[in-house]
């Protein structure tokens, strides 16, 4: 036994040794190290090899992190934090700036050339947050990518089924009518479609165009319990169960595993062709560009083994046509490979276009030796090269409005996606995301209102008045948060006071010495 | 140096013991026990990472407000139902471990290879038949039953332990992909075997929704509405169902095998020649000698148990529906790394704990007693 | 006594059915659990448009996903090799979980030992509170395990990847419960032969209990070479990026390369399984050894 374990321990150790040896020096000398956390996927080396180039005195690196918030929060307890924080979305912004983590960039933002007036109107609230301390809007952070939403829509099944076009400037009727139209069912099956007309709805859309929101300007209650927000979450209901334009949870548990349609999201199924509107932007391409090649490939690959294979791959149309027609029994091969076109959101007649739309952005750690260095990293994302870089790789777009334009963002192996460029750069003034509050995080508000929305999902038979009892639940939920936040923490409270005198709206449920 | 009154020996062991617990015991108060204690302090603070709130004690405060919250209790129980599922993964994992412990081997290697070699070569034909005519899926699938045939006759017990342990450390993302389409409600395989069933004993009946229900097994609780939607077959079963497959050729396997193997055999032997044929020699000599594991894998199924579910939940079901597959370990990181109320958090953590020690408490007395019998 | 009678259950034709029967349901259900494994190769070689779908033979098969993945094929559409050390990660991976196995092996089977064949005053109560720690959710303890760590100058070093994983109450608990099933006539025997427990614990016991150290041997290697948390934590520098780690990058913002994915773990799990075929072969000890100790 003792030689054993005299055995395995020199083994290790002469192990080690070689380990150690191996490892290169750290850093290379002279330069200052920053560290960015994101994640770790390809796409992020040009990225990343261009700033080094551009900015010599400093040397970039990436630290993987896809966990959320958890490993920034606490390397950042003990002081250890990265440098450059990416992934700041709408829920960890939040957290990260009232944790201290992240440094109040206004100043330097405007001299260094990425303010906030290099970005679209709508998407500015985005990088802004009330200081804690202050209650001003300042800025912390900058987009790496903006993505506004609008629809997709693959052109084959409509000409398969004789089906117009969506008009650019949708509206709900139109939106339904079209989307029942190319809702195919197979002739016995009732139940799950062959193709889905429409996908991917969000309740807020509903909610939003019906004139109602989730929370009122101020944060300090939620309105979720007005009728515009109850007859938006009606309408997304009757959109599910009534019009059946929106797949259900059985519809979409129950599509069949033939032919590889099965399983899988939203995006695979519309490179598929069994979805013929699809409610996307513009980084979805990225996965459509694949699809699209490997279909063709596959096309090709069928080509070589005809006998005729030498035309056919001459010509590209009546190769496909020949394929579709060997194929005639697989009702996906008639609508593959997407031809894709693109409109805006719906809208009512009367009404205003809203869309959802989120930015990925990067902010600077407070508590950084380095973060003067850090700024530069904001004006390259501000800068030309990065924005080339996330046009040509349909990374969605640019933070930066001067880098956004069709001639920007056409790429020469990809000529059929001019809608789709186009129509991402016609959302942006129509972008809208929920007003922020300073008394609940914005991720609980997005948990409660989930939680009603699954509700409603799961219930088919849900009448009216539930779903309004359903929101008045919510509503009273987030109330309660909100009034608890503020009595139990006195600088919560201070800031309340602070919003009623600048005539904010109160909160619902009376602090005690009011009542 | 036997002959010691048995205190002073008692005592004298006490140095041994502390010397042989040292390495052991360094790291324990240098890693853990540091932090377990500062995190019982904290639950009794408001506890916030953010610099603007100072730490404050504020008593019992923390646990009121769990204790008060409907939803604390609705994840606990979704907790605990969890659970249920077990007894049947740690009794599934004991009679595999009882069939592979042998080498299950029979006759010459030349015998089997040659057995082994005529199902390679069925399989082969039947497969290729299969795959030429299209199927290649059931082409494949059924190469890898001939495969794990013949490896089987040829290596014994070695090839299905590795076969059954094996996707318990790789498969993750695989396996739910390919049981989110076993639990589909039209063309699943396990609505397929229920209708199968039903239309074999003729009677009519619903086929579960599954993954996207909210039904349950105790759905006849009287929990409030929002709750529980009535009796059946839910997410929550589906993901129980998945656990028990997942499980028994797990850990659990591995650490029965070993346990099986260590029991010596006069035992076995004895029992034999008192009558006793294999069932017998299992309840009597097996179960009762692998007592101390069985021991140790309950309590870890219960630790584990009570504070897991949050992989799972988070890919297979994001939660839902309408958060029923929500477990106690999400609670505490949304309270924690979402809002940073880390005095919060960790009070949940210790309810969690009291709950914990308590189950533990129990499973002590109950096995303690079966386990020393010297 | 009489041997036992021949009943119809010890005739060769009932054995034969029953081994039979045994070695059918045993390949059926090894075969079934099997499948997911098989998904993963068969996904290894599928192209990004049918990842997500349950079918198992590819329709259009990449088999470049192997050589992308090994940066010794340039990746279609950026032109580029990836930024992906599959042989430096994997190279970490074994030396941390190599250190991790040994270091926790040992300390555990002494603490163990100390747990179950010495006796001393507390002894079961003392093991209860140790076991306590366990029970409470790791998630609350992060934030002052990692200052400790820092304090400790641990982070972003291949000791911090070691040494807080070498002390393990599962291991403790684990082996203790096999210790225990070691009837004590061993102990006593070799007591009398004026052993002190050093010596008992090397000579006799840890053999002994070699299925047990096997056992939390794999146990440890395994869960710690597949151990994400931690090491995402710990870690800056690219050059101690462990295997969970290294699979992040393909997990984008937008979804995964899971076909990639795949074909990267395929590679980096060899060594697991090499070592799980050489290791289970002494998960079960002799069979002859049943006889007693020598007296």
């Amino acid at each position: 036994m003792k030689y054993v374990l005299a055995s395995i321990f020199l083994g290790l150790g002469i192990w080690t040794i070689v380990a150690v040896s191996l490892t290169p020096p750290p850093l290379t000398e002279g330069k200052a190290p920053l560290v960015w956390t994101t994640d770790p996927n390809p796409q992020r080396d040009p990225q990343v090899e261009w700033f080094n180039k551009a900015y010599p005195g400093c040397e970039l690196r990436i630290d993987p992190d896809n966990s959320g918030v958890m490993k920034v929060v606490v390397q950042s307890s003990a002081k250890m934090g990265p440098d450059i924080i990416g992934h700041v979305n709408e829920n960890s912004y939040q957290t990260y700036v009232d944790a201290g983590i992240l440094w109040d960039v206004t100043e330097y933002a405007a001299q260094m050339g990425f303010g906030i007036d290099t970005l679209p109107e709508s998407v500015r609230p985005l990088v802004l947050m009330r200081d804690p301390e202050t209650l001003e809007l300042r800025q912390f952070l900058y987009p790496c990518n903006v993505f506004h939403q609008y629809i997709i829509y693959n052109k084959n099944i409509f000409d398969k089924h004789g089906v117009p076009y969506p008009p650019e400037d949708l509206t709900w009727d139109q939106y339904i009518d079209l989307a029942k139209k190319l809702t195919i069912f197979e002739e016995e099956d009732n139940r799950v479609p062959v193709v889905f007309g429409a996908a991917d709805m969000s309740p807020e859309i509903c909610i939003w165009t019906h004139g109602g929101d989730l929370m009122n300007e101020d944060g300090t209650r939620s309105v979720l319990d007005q009728p515009e927000a109850i007859a938006g979450m009606v309408y997304y209901h009757a959109l599910l169960y009534k019009h059946m334009v929106e797949p259900s949870p059985t519809q979409k548990a129950g599509v069949t595993s033939q032919g590889g349609w099965g399983g899988g999201s939203y995006r695979n199924w519309f490179g598929e062709g069994r979805i013929a509107m699809l409610v996307g932007a513009r980084w979805m391409l990225i996965q459509f560009r694949r699809f699209i090649d490997d279909q063709w490939r596959g096309i090709e690959n069928w080509a070589k083994g005809q006998p005729n294979s030498a035309e056919l791959l001459q010509d590209r149309d009546a190769m496909l046509a020949a394929w579709r027609e060997a194929n005639k029994d697989n009702p996906g091969a008639s609508v593959v490979p997407v031809r894709m076109g693109a409109c805006l959101m719906p809208r009512f007649a009367d009404g205003k276009r809203y869309t959802k739309f989120g930015a990925r952005c990067v902010g600077i750690n407070k508590m950084s030796p380095n973060r003067e260095k850090a700024l530069n990293f904001m004006q390259y994302i501000a800068g030309e090269k990065y924005s080339e870089l996330i046009n040509l790789g349909a990374d969605s777009k640019p933070g930066n409005r001067k880098y956004v334009s069709i001639e920007q963002f056409r790429h020469a192996d990809w000529p059929g996606e001019e809608e789709v460029h186009l129509m991402s750069i016609k959302a942006i003034p129509d972008g809208k995301v929920t007003p922020r509050s300073m008394f609940i995080p914005n991720a609980t508000v997005g948990r409660y209102f989930w939680q009603a929305k699954d509700q409603l999902v799961a219930n088919p038979d849900m009448t009216g008045a539930e779903i309004a009892e359903e929101m008045r639940n919510t509503a009273r939920r987030i109330d309660e948060e909100i009034h608890r936040n503020i009595t139990r923490t006195p600088r919560l409270r201070k800031i309340y006071d602070t919003m009623i005198e600048r005539g904010a709206e109160p909160i619902r449920m009376p602090l005690e010495d009011e009542s | 140096m036997s002959l010691l009154p048995s205190d002073q020996r008692e005592r004298k062991n006490l140095a041994v013991a502390l010397a042989f617990l040292a390495p052991n015991l360094i790291g324990f108060l240098c890693f853990t026990a540091g932090p377990v204690l500062l995190s019982l302090y904290m639950s009794f603070t408001n506890w916030n990472l953010k610099p603007a709130v100072k730490l404050e004690w504020i008593g019992l405060r923390n646990y009121v407000d769990l204790l008060s919250d409907p939803y604390f209790w609705f994840y606990l129980y979704n907790t605990f139902y969890f659970m249920l599922g077990i007894p049947f993964t740690v009794a599934g994992s004991l009679l595999l471990a009882n069939l592979l412990v042998g080498r299950m081997l029979v006759g010459t290697f030349k015998g089997r290879a040659t057995y082994a070699g005529l199902i390679v070569i069925v399989g082969l034909i039947t497969c290729g038949m299969l795959f030429a005519g299209g199927s290649k899926d059931a082409a494949l699938l059924l190469a890898v039953l001939y495969g794990a045939g013949a490896a089987g006759l040829l290596w014994g017990s070695m090839t299905y332990r590795t076969l059954l342990y094996v996707p318990s450390f790789a498969s993750g993302v695989a396996t739910i992909i390919l049981w989110t389409q076993v639990y589909n409600p039209y063309h699943g395989l396990a609505n397929n075997l229920i209708q199968w069933f039903y239309d074999v004993c003729g009677v009519e009946g619903s086929l579960p929704m599954w993954l996207i229900s909210t039904k349950s097994l105790l759905g006849f609780l009287p929990l409030p509405d929002m709750f529980h939607s009535g009796f059946g077959l839910g997410a929550r079963e589906a993901i129980m169902i998945m656990g028990i497959w997942m499980g028994i050729g797990g850990n659990n396997m591995i650490l029965y095998i070993a346990a099986i193997s260590n029991i010596p055999n006069d035992l076995f032997e004895a029992a034999e020649i008192d009558g006793a044929g294999s069932f017998g020699k299992f309840i009597h000599v097996t179960l009762p000698q692998v007592a101390p594991t069985t021991f140790f894998i309950t309590i870890m199924a219960v630790i584990g148990g009570l504070q897991g579910g949050f992989n799972f939940a988070k890919i297979m079901t994001n939660g839902g529906p309408a958060g029923t597959t929500t477990t106690l370990a999400y609670y505490i990181y949304t309270a924690g790394f979402e809002e940073l109320r880390f005095g919060y958090a960790s009070s949940v953590a210790w309810v969690m704990f009291v709950f914990i020690f308590g189950l533990t408490l129990v499973n002590w007395k109950y096995g303690n007693r079966r386990i020393n019998f010297e | 006594m009489e041997t036992s009678q021949k009943t119809w259950r010890h005739s060769p034709g009932w054995r034969f059915t029953v081994m039979t029967a045994k070695f059918f349901s045993v390949t059926l259900l090894s075969g079934a659990m099997f499948l997911p494994f098989i998904w993963m190769v068969c996904t290894a070689f599928k192209s990004s448009g049918e990842v997500e779908s349950p079918h198992f033979w590819p329709h259009i098969a990449k088999p470049e996903n192997f050589g992308i993945v090994l940066r010794m094929v340039k990746e279609q559409f950026s032109g580029k090799f990836l930024d992906v050390f599959l042989w430096k990660w994997i190279f970490n991976s074994l030396f941390v979980a190599s250190w991790v196995t040994t270091l926790q092996v040992l300390t555990s089977s002494l603490a163990a030992y100390a747990f179950s064949r010495i006796r001393w005053p507390g002894r079961d109560k003392c093991f209860l509170v140790y076991l306590a720690t366990m029970m409470i959710p790791g998630m609350v303890l992060t934030i002052p395990q990692y200052q400790i760590m820092v304090e400790l100058e641990l982070v972003n070093t291949y000791r911090g990847l070691i040494v807080p994983a070498a002390f393990s109450a599962f291991g403790t608990f684990m082996l203790r419960q096999f210790m225990l099933s070691i009837p004590s006539s061993y102990d006593e025997a070799a007591e009398i032969d004026g052993a002190n427990h050093l010596q008992i614990y090397l000579d006799v016991i840890l053999p002994l209990a070699k299925p047990g150290i096997v056992t939390l041997a794999i146990f440890t290697f395994l869960g710690n070479y597949r151990q994400l948390l931690w090491p995402l934590i710990m870690i800056k520098d690219a050059r101690l990026r462990t295997v969970p780690i290294g699979m992040l990058t393909f997990q984008g913002q937008y979804g995964s390369d899971t076909e990639l994915l795949m074909a990267a773990t395929m590679i980096c799990i060899v060594p697991l399984i090499v070592l799980f075929i050489f290791l289970q072969k002494r998960l079960v000890r002799g069979i002859h050894l049943g006889g007693g100790v020598k007296e």
